[in-house]
């Protein structure tokens, strides 16, 4: 998939802009006719782009060969350092204008002498500003005429002598040697054109004659006679007869591309700064490297002290493994020792009676013994059945007298149990039998008791005088 | 500095920053772990000493239940010790453990059938039993009187022992079984 480009290109009055995808330009004129056409010129740009299908990328600002000074310096004999500071101050004596409100860049030098090309800053600089207003960023500075001509250069088969951009108001004329601009002319008419070939010929005279001149764009039959009249030039198209805005077009994206077209590229210096993030770019990048270091320590610091949290847990994890084999020697590794200490604890508690749900004993033993103690001693009387269990005490005897049976029911009562009234029953033979129920000191208020029916049933036997 | 390299400077930053929260994280996850662990130790050691201490008490209930013979043995030797001799020890009957109530206990009978014995000797093979290490409690005692005929402090005693068995019921999570 062919990537796309964008190139806007600015003159006074005549701005473009255009797509490049693949070898195909899409390209549209601005209508920027009327007084107020430098206020509409950056928001129809940005409009006219977001038709193209412009997002915000990067494009190449192309300048008009009216913004572009050049001036041919001696490349030579330049100090070791500050070198581009020393060619830019040798251009400076080529230019009307003061080196500091310059825009420079060099074209390759060919034998010893280098094609200066300046823009003056102050002029591009708003110009930036308002486009990147507007949401239009330039990746890129460029003269229209050199990426045309850049495109001429890099088709020609031949070495040419000249490479002519035939533009719509002027015909720039770039004589070449080595394949790299080393002069260039702006001519408004053929006739003007003519005089200054005339004149650079005779100046420079080209190694073979006649010169050989590659045209970009579309020339009309005035001119090419002109030249072939005038100087007898050789005369061939160095593109497909495409415009040269086109061609240019087409540069601007192989400069985009990152394949250096155009031989110069004005976006640098305060130029470059077209943004709030260029401007900032060293106090950005202080910022970055601050923000890697500090997040870098904070992230190995917490690493580092993550560890010896886990080797302080481990020791205490290990401590709690001594503990456990102090306490049972013949137990094996515990992996969760305070649960399995909890468990002991809670099994040792219940079996040593420490637990709080321990049910209350029932204890015979102790109620026998509290109703032998209660039997008023001085008194006759026979017990033929005693019963303890749990929930009651019964007793079954022969007294003298009904009042007897009553009496060992009362002396019950004071040892605590809780005995009913006897039921007695009168023998013939002499005497009562009586029967005694009582509940045992504890049954009123025993919690959880056996539901077993173990407890052996009352069993019923006759009464004996 | 372009948009690209400040693009990827940002990724970098919040990468690193990304990085930076997980090992924070995973700082804070340890700390806790640290914690928690110098915790357990304190309360392992408190336990520990509670374990010991408890160690050291007689036990009133069993954490297993016995054999039969280990019962039926205490009982004929306190028998023996009382006086009951001669075929006046009748029967032991085991009988099956039960759970008391709600409790984490069950409670173990055993029924123990005593014909032509005083009640001296009644008393003392009962308190023979509720006097040892891990004591068997009398639940209770039936005693009647024997014919007169044969002797007046002969008496038939029916006795049910028990000791309590630390069995806590298992719940069904305990099992695995959802509720």
């Amino acid at each position: 998939m062919a990537s796309t480009h964008y190139i806007l290109s600015v003159a006074d009055n005549r701005w473009w802009a255009a797509r490049v995808e693949g070898r195909t330009v899409t390209r549209r004129d601005l209508p920027l006719e009327g007084d107020d056409a430098a206020d509409r010129a950056a928001p129809l740009a940005a409009t006219v782009l977001a038709e193209l299908g412009y997002r915000g990328e990067g494009l190449c600002l192309a300048l008009a060969a009216d913004d572009v000074l050049t001036g041919r310096i001696d490349a030579g004999a330049l100090p070791r350092r500050e070198r581009r500071a020393a060619m830019v101050y040798r251009l400076e004596d080529e230019l009307p204008v003061e080196a500091e409100q310059l825009t420079v860049a060099f074209l390759p030098s060919v034998a010893g002498r280098a094609l200066g090309a300046a823009v003056e800053t102050d002029r591009v600089r708003p110009l930036l500003d308002a486009l990147a207003a507007h949401g239009i960023e330039a990746a890129a500075v460029c003269s229209e005429t050199l990426l045309a001509a850049w495109r001429a250069c890099r088709n020609a088969t031949d070495a040419a002598d000249y490479v002519l951009v035939v533009g719509r108001d002027a015909i720039q004329l770039l004589r070449l040697a080595e394949g790299v601009p080393v002069g260039w002319q702006s001519a408004a008419d053929p006739g003007e054109l003519l005089r200054r070939l005339e004149a650079d010929l005779l100046a420079q005279p080209p190694a073979s004659l006649p010169p050989r001149i590659r045209v970009v764009g579309r020339p009309d039959d005035a001119l090419c006679r002109a030249l072939a009249d005038g100087v007898g030039a050789d005369i061939a198209s160095a593109t497909a007869n495409a415009p040269a805005e086109d061609e240019a077009a087409l540069a601007a994206a192989e400069q985009l591309a990152g394949r250096g077209a155009g031989w110069v590229d004005f976006c640098r210096d305060r130029l470059a700064s077209g943004s709030l993030l260029e401007r900032l770019s060293g106090y950005v990048k202080a910022a970055v490297l601050l923000a890697v270091a500090l997040l870098s320590v904070l992230a190995g610091l917490c690493l580092w002290r993550a560890e010896r949290y886990r080797d302080l847990a481990s020791w205490h994890e290990a401590a709690q493994r001594t503990v456990y084999r102090e306490l049972s020697p013949q137990a094996g590794t515990q992996q969760n020792v305070l649960s399995r200490l909890r468990s002991d604890l809670k099994r040792l508690a219940a079996v040593s009676g420490h637990g709080a749900d321990m049910p209350r004993r029932p204890d015979a033993l102790e109620t026998l013994r509290t109703v032998a103690e209660s039997l008023p001693p001085r008194m006759r009387l026979r017990v033929t059945q005693l019963r303890i269990d749990p929930t009651a005490v019964v007793l079954h005897g022969e007294a003298r007298t009904h009042g007897d049976a009553e009496t060992v029911a009362a002396a019950l009562r004071r040892q605590g149990l809780d005995a009913d009234a006897p039921s007695t029953e009168h023998l013939v033979r002499g005497g009562v039998t009586f029967t005694l129920t009582a509940a045992p000191p504890a049954a009123a208020d025993k919690p959880a008791t056996s539901q077993t029916a173990a407890t052996p049933q009352p069993a019923a036997k006759e009464s004996r005088p | 500095m372009n948009r690209r390299t400040l693009l990827l400077s940002l990724t970098l930053i919040a990468l690193l920053g990304a990085a930076a929260a997980a090992a924070a994280i995973h700082l804070a996850g340890r700390r806790a772990a640290a914690s928690q662990a110098a915790g357990d130790l304190v309360e392992c050691r408190h336990l520990a000493d509670q374990i010991r201490r408890l160690s050291a008490r007689p036990r009133r209930a069993s954490d297993h239940e016995r054999l039969s013979s280990e019962t039926s043995t205490l009982i004929e030797k306190a028998a023996a010790a009382a006086g009951v001799t001669g075929g006046r020890l009748v029967s032991i009957h085991p009988e099956p453990a039960q759970r008391v109530a709600e409790s984490v206990y069950k409670e173990k009978p055993t029924r123990i059938v005593l014909r032509g014995v005083t009640v001296r000797q009644t008393v003392e093979l009962m308190q023979r039993l509720a006097a040892r290490e891990n004591p068997l409690s009398v639940k209770s005692v039936n005693l009647t009187a024997a014919t007169p005929q044969d002797d007046r402090d002969a008496w038939h005693a029916d006795i049910v022992v028990t000791y309590l068995i630390y069995d806590p019921p298992h719940t069904e999570k305990s099992r695995g079984v959802l509720p």
